[in-house]
C-alpha cells in the first residue's frame, strides 16, 4: 500500500493504482479525456499531465503508477500551462457549436475549458471540416467534434471484445471509422455515446429531445435480465427522455446493454389498462378501486382459513419487487392461510452472454428471480396443479410484457372459478380474471430487486403514475390491512424492514441501508 | 584517424559478399565471442568501449542491453533498427548496401549478449534494394554456419529476419517500430515500461540502430580501449559516419572519429560552400535538432559538445543552407514533413503540427502577422515534451530554434508581406555514393 503526496494531501492507496485515480478518488480532480477506469490505459490525450519530483518532463497521471514516497502536484504553473495549451490544441479544431450539440451541459470539452482554458481563441486558420457520418443503429458520428480520445475504440475492444471501430488515416487526418461492411447494431453499443466526453458519437434516440440540463435523475435498477445494471432514469414531465448506466464497480461497472437502455419504450408503448377491471359475464369492464377491493376482500374473506384454501395458489413474480412478492406472502400465507406459493418466470432459454470485460447479460429476463424465490419458495410449475384439479382460486402477480399463453393453458384457464390479476396489460392470462388491477412498473415505484448474483439494490419512482394504478405493494398493503388492523407499515420501506426482520438471510438490513450501490447477500 | 572503418571499400563493389568480408577479417569478431565471452563479458565490453546509440540519441549501448532482465523466462529480441527516415540522413542506407555482413555480425554479437536467438532487421519500406541485399547475405551467413542452428559449432542458434516497414517515419521510433512489428499501426507506447522489459511481443527487447550494430564487430576486433581511443574524450568514442547534404561543393557520406569540426566538414572535406554563396545556417543533426547560425559551427561533431551549443548530434546529418535558402519555407518544408509523418495518437503533436504548418504558410505567402512569430513559438513549446513519444520535441525543437535565430527573416516576410528571398530551384541532387 504506496503512501504518496498529492498537493501536499497524504493518501494511501492500493498498489497499482494509478496516480490520476489516486487523485480522484481522494478529491483532488485532474481533468483527462483518454482515460476511463474501465478501459486500457492510452495516455494519449495528455490532458492529465501533472508535475512528480524527481522526474524531468512532466508525466501522465494515467499511466503513472503511485509509488511510496512520490510528491506530486497538480496545479503548479507548469501543470497549468500545460492543461490550458492541451485543451487550446483540442479546441482549435473544435466546432463552437454547442448550442446544437446533443452533449452540452455534460461536456467534459465545455467544462474543462470552462475551468482551466483559456476564453479566448488563437486559432485564426480554416478549421478541419468532416461530414457527419451515420454509424448504423443509434449511432450517429459527428466528426468535427472528436478529440480522438479512442475511448470507443478500446470500448469494443476491451469491453466487449470484438473489434468495431479504430482510427483511420495519421496524424491531423486522424479519423473514427468503422470497419467496412460493420453497423453499429452490436448490443452494448448505446455505452459509446455515454463514454465518449465530447459530441462526437450522439444516440439518435435521444438526439434534440431535450437539453440534458433539464432532465431530473432518479436513480434506478434495470429490470431487463437478472444482472440488476445500476441505472439513472432521465425525465421530465412526467416522460423518460434516455436511460444512462450509473457506476456500480460490482455489478456493472459503468456498462448497460441496449436492451435495457432503450426498454423504457416498451412501457411507454405498452397497451395498459389504466384502472381496475372487473368481469361481468364474458367481458372486462370498468370498476373503480372501492368496489374492486371488495370484490376481492368479500371473495378471500369466505376463504380465510376454510378448508377452500387448499384450493388457492398465489403467484408471484420474478419481475415484482421483494416488497411486493413478500406482501403476497404476508396476506395469503399470514392472513389467509394459504401454502400455495409460486414464482411466474419468464422462460429461461441458451446460456449467459459474458463479454471480454466481464460485463454479462443474463438470458433470465427478469430481474428479481432471486429475491423471490428467496420469499415464496422455488416452485414455478402452478400449470401443472391447475392441471390436476387441485386450484380453484388463482391470485396472479404478473408484471411480464412478453407473457403469453398456448391455448391449452388458456382452456386451463377456463375453469378456475376466480382468478385475481395484478398486471399492466391485458395479456393472454389477465383476459381471463375475474378481477384485473392496474399496477405501476419499475420507473413508477420504488422497491428493490435481488440479483443474480445476490445483490440486494433499491430502485426509485421517475414517474407519477396515471391516476387509478397503483403500486402493486399499496394494493396489497390495503388488502392486507383490511383483514388486519395491527399493520402499521405504511411505505416501501417499512415493507423492506419488517421484510429483514423475518427473513433470516437478509440480515436485518434497513431499506435506507441499501444505499446507491446495493447490498451483497450471502 | 586516417584509417577508415565504415568506408574501407566504398570502391570495391564485392564489400556486400561474404567471401570478401571473409577473407579480410570478417566474422572473427563474432567468432571470438562465441567461443570465448560470456554475455556479461560482452556487455562490459561494449560498456568499456563508450559506444553510444548512433539512430540519434545517444544512449550509451551497453547500458541499453544490461537492461534486460536476466531472470525473465520470456524469449529476448534484438531488433536492428533500419527504418533509416530522418531527413538529412543516408548513413545506414550504404552499411546496408555496402556492408551488410558488418551489420549482421554487429547484430549476432549484440543478440549473444542479451541471450536473444530470433533478431529482427526493421527496414524502412523504400530500401527495396538495401532489402535484398540483407536477404542475400542472411542466406550467405547462414550457409556458411555464421547465422542459423549451432552456430560454428557451439550450439548457439541466431535467425535474423529482414522485416520491411511501409513507410512511415514514425516506426523508426523504438516502440512504434515494435507496434509495427507486431503487425499494428505504428502508434509509439507509453513508457515504462521500456522495450528492454516489455517490448516486442511481450518480451524483453532492444532496438539498436544500424550503425550502433556494425560497430561492434570492430570493438571486438580491435579492443574497447582502441575504440575507446578515437574520439574527442571518453564519452564520445569511435568512427562515426557523417552525412552532409545542401549547398555544399561535396555533398555526401563521411567518415571521421566522432567529434569532427563541423566548419572543417564544410569548408575542407566537402569543399565549402558553392561559389558565389554564403553559408546561412546548418541543421547538425538530421532535420529533428535545431539550427546552427554561421557563427556557431565551430564546434565538435559529438554528443555532448553539440548538446552544449543548445543542439544534437542526431543522425550526423548535416543540412547545409546557403544565402539562397528561405527559413521560413525551410521551416514550413519541415514542419510539413512532420505533420504528414505524426502519428495522430497523441493531442500536442497531431494537431500542434499542423497549426505550425498553417502559420508558416501564411506567413510564407505574406499573410503573416507580426504576432505569429510568437504564436509559432508558443505553440512549438506546447509541443515540446508533452508528447508520447520524441516526434513531438523533433517538430517543436527546428520551430523554436529557426525562430529563435533567425526572428529577423520571419520579421521580413511578415513586412514586406511576402518571401524577400530568390530562390534557386536549379540545384541537382547529387549522388550520394559518389
Amino acid at each position: 500500500m504506496p503512501t504518496l503526496k498529492i498537493d501536499g494531501k497524504e493518501i494511501t492507496v492500493e498498489k497499482g493504482t494509478s496516480v490520476l485515480q489516486a487523485a480522484l478518488d481522494h478529491g483532488i480532480d485532474i481533468p483527462h479525456y483518454c482515460y476511463h477506469p474501465s478501459l486500457n490505459i492510452a495516455g494519449s490525450c495528455r490532458l492529465c499531465l501533472v508535475e512528480i519530483e524527481r522526474m524531468p518532463k512532466l508525466v501522465p497521471s494515467c499511466a503513472t503508477q503511485a509509488a511510496d514516497g512520490m510528491v506530486v502536484t497538480t496545479n503548479s504553473e507548469k501543470v497549468d500551462d500545460a492543461r490550458k495549451s492541451i485543451l487550446e490544441f483540442l479546441l482549435i479544431n473544435h466546432p463552437l457549436d454547442c448550442p446544437i450539440c446533443d452533449k452540452a451541459g455534460e461536456c467534459k470539452l465545455q467544462d474543462y475549458t470552462f475551468q482551466y482554458g483559456s476564453a479566448h481563441s488563437r486559432f485564426v486558420e480554416d478549421k478541419r471540416r468532416r461530414a457527419t457520418k451515420d454509424l448504423g443503429g443509434n449511432i450517429l458520428l459527428y466528426r468535427n467534434r472528436c478529440v480522438l480520445c479512442t475511448r470507443c475504440v478500446r470500448f469494443y475492444e476491451d469491453v466487449v471484445g470484438e473489434p468495431y471501430l479504430t482510427v483511420e488515416h495519421r496524424g491531423y487526418h486522424s479519423d473514427i471509422s468503422i470497419f467496412p461492411g460493420k453497423e453499429l447494431t452490436h448490443k452494448m453499443t448505446g455505452n459509446i455515446v455515454e463514454i465518449c466526453p465530447v459530441g462526437c458519437l450522439i444516440d439518435k434516440d435521444f438526439l434534440f429531445h431535450s437539453r440534458v440540463w433539464n432532465l431530473a435523475k432518479t436513480k434506478s435498477i434495470c429490470p431487463g435480465c437478472s444482472t440488476g445494471c445500476n441505472m439513472d432514469i432521465e425525465h421530465k414531465d412526467n416522460k423518460i427522455y434516455r436511460i444512462r448506466s450509473r457506476e456500480n464497480m460490482t455489478v456493472n461497472r459503468h456498462w448497460l446493454c441496449d436492451y435495457g437502455r432503450y426498454l423504457y419504450h416498451q412501457y411507454d408503448e405498452m397497451d395498459r389498462f389504466t384502472t381496475p377491471l372487473k368481469r361481468t359475464s364474458d367481458k372486462l369492464n370498468k370498476s373503480g378501486w372501492d368496489e374492486a377491493r371488495s370484490i376481492i376482500h368479500d371473495r378471500l374473506a369466505l376463504l380465510k382459513r376454510s378448508k377452500e384454501i387448499g384450493k388457492m395458489a398465489v403467484v408471484g413474480s420474478a419481475f415484482a419487487s421483494n416488497e411486493e412478492n413478500y406482501l403476497l406472502y404476508k396476506v395469503f400465507h399470514d392472513e389467509l392461510g394459504c401454502d400455495k406459493f409460486f414464482v411466474h418466470q419468464p422462460a429461461i432459454e441458451g446460456e449467459d452472454e459474458v463479454f471480454k470485460g466481464g460485463f454479462t447479460i443474463h438470458t433470465d429476463k427478469s430481474p428479481n428471480q432471486n429475491g423471490a424465490n428467496l420469499i415464496l419458495g422455488k416452485k414455478t410449475d402452478f400449470w401443472r396443479a391447475i392441471k390436476k384439479g387441485q386450484i380453484d382460486i388463482l391470485i396472479f402477480f404478473g408484471k411480464d410484457l412478453a407473457l403469453t399463453l398456448s391455448d391449452q393453458q388458456k382452456e386451463l384457464l377456463k375453469k378456475l372459478d376466480f382468478i385475481v390479476v395484478f398486471d399492466h396489460t391485458l395479456n393472454d392470462l389477465a383476459q381471463h380474471a375475474n378481477v384485473a388491477l392496474p399496477v405501476t412498473y419499475f420507473a413508477e415505484q420504488d422497491g428493490s430487486y435481488l440479483n443474480a448474483g445476490m445483490r440486494l439494490q433499491k430502485f426509485q419512482a421517475a414517474l407519477t403514475p396515471p391516476d387509478q394504478v397503483l403500486p402493486g405493494w399499496q394494493i396489497l398493503l390495503s388488502i392486507y390491512k383490511a383483514f388486519n388492523e395491527d399493520v402499521k407499515m405504511v411505505t416501501v420501506s417499512d415493507i423492506m424492514n419488517d421484510m429483514s426482520r423475518n427473513i433470516k438471510k437478509l440480515n436485518g438490513i434497513s431499506f435506507f441501508k441499501i444505499g446507491d450501490e446495493g447490498v451483497q447477500i450471502k | 584517424m586516417e584509417e577508415k572503418y565504415f568506408l574501407k571499400n566504398k570502391d570495391n563493389p564485392e564489400s556486400k559478399n561474404i567471401d570478401f568480408y571473409v577473407k579480410n577479417g570478417g566474422y572473427k569478431a563474432w567468432e571470438s565471442v562465441l567461443e570465448g565471452k560470456s554475455p556479461d563479458e560482452v556487455i562490459g565490453e561494449v560498456k568499456k568501449s563508450g559506444l553510444r546509440g548512433r539512430g540519434g540519441a545517444g544512449f550509451p549501448a551497453g547500458m541499453k542491453w544490461s537492461f534486460v532482465p536476466k531472470d525473465s523466462d520470456r524469449p529476448k529480441y534484438l531488433i536492428c533498427n533500419a527504418d533509416e527516415s530522418e531527413p538529412g540522413t543516408f548513413k545506414d542506407r550504404y552499411i546496408i548496401e555496402r556492408e551488410p555482413h558488418m551489420m549482421l555480425e554487429g547484430i549476432a554479437i549484440a543478440s549473444f549478449a542479451i541471450n536473444c536467438h530470433q533478431a529482427y532487421i526493421y527496414i524502412r519500406g523504400e530500401f527495396v534494394y538495401g532489402a535484398k541485399v540483407l536477404d542475400e547475405a542472411i542466406a550467405e551467413a547462414e550457409a556458411r554456419g555464421c547465422l542459423g542452428k549451432n552456430i560454428m559449432g557451439t550450439g548457439y542458434d541466431l535467425d535474423i529476419a529482414v522485416h520491411r516497414g511501409a513507410g512511415a517515419y514514425i516506426c523508426g521510433e523504438e516502440t512504434g517500430q515494435i507496434e509495427s512489428l507486431e503487425g499494428k499501426r505504428g502508434w509509439p507506447r507509453l513508457k515504462p515500461p521500456f522495450p528492454a522489459v516489455v517490448g516486442v511481443f511481450n518480451s524483453p527487447t532492444v532496438v539498436n540502430n544500424v550503425e550502433t550494430l556494425a560497430n561492434l564487430p570492430l570493438i571486438f576486433n580491435r579492443g574497447a580501449d582502441y575504440f575507446a581511443g578515437i574520439g574527442p574524450n571518453a564519452k564520445n568514442t569511435g568512427p562515426k559516419l557523417y552525412c552532409v547534404s545542401g549547398h555544399v561543393k561535396r555533398p555526401g557520406l563521411y567518415e571521421f572519429p566522432l567529434g569532427k569540426n563541423l566548419n572543417e566538414l564544410i569548408y575542407e572535406d566537402c569543399g565549402g560552400i558553392r561559389d558565389g554563396h554564403e553559408l546561412k545556417a546548418v541543421i547538425p543533426g538530421g532535420s529533428s535538432v535545431p539550427v546552427l547560425r554561421p557563427e556557431e559551427i565551430d564546434v565538435s561533431m559529438d554528443y555532448d559538445s553539440l548538446a552544449a551549443i543548445g543542439s544534437m548530434l542526431g543522425s550526423a546529418g548535416a543540412i547545409v543552407m546557403d544565402d539562397t535558402t528561405c527559413l521560413v519555407d525551410s521551416l514550413l518544408n519541415l514542419e510539413q514533413f512532420y505533420a504528414h509523418e505524426s502519428c495522430g495518437q497523441c493531442t500536442p503533436c497531431r494537431e500542434g503540427t499542423m497549426w505550425m504548418v498553417k502559420i508558416l504558410s501564411r506567413i510564407e505567402k505574406g499573410q503573416g502577422r507580426m504576432e505569429d512569430m510568437d504564436l509559432l513559438d508558443d505553440v512549438a513549446k506546447n509541443i515540446n515534451f508533452r508528447t508520447i513519444c520524441p516526434l513531438g520535441d523533433a517538430a517543436a525543437m527546428p520551430a523554436m530554434s529557426f525562430i529563435d535565430k533567425f526572428r529577423d527573416e520571419f520579421e521580413e516576410h511578415i513586412k514586406q508581406g511576402g518571401c524577400p528571398i530568390q530562390k534557386d530551384k536549379s540545384i541537382k541532387v547529387p549522388n550520394a555514393d559518389a
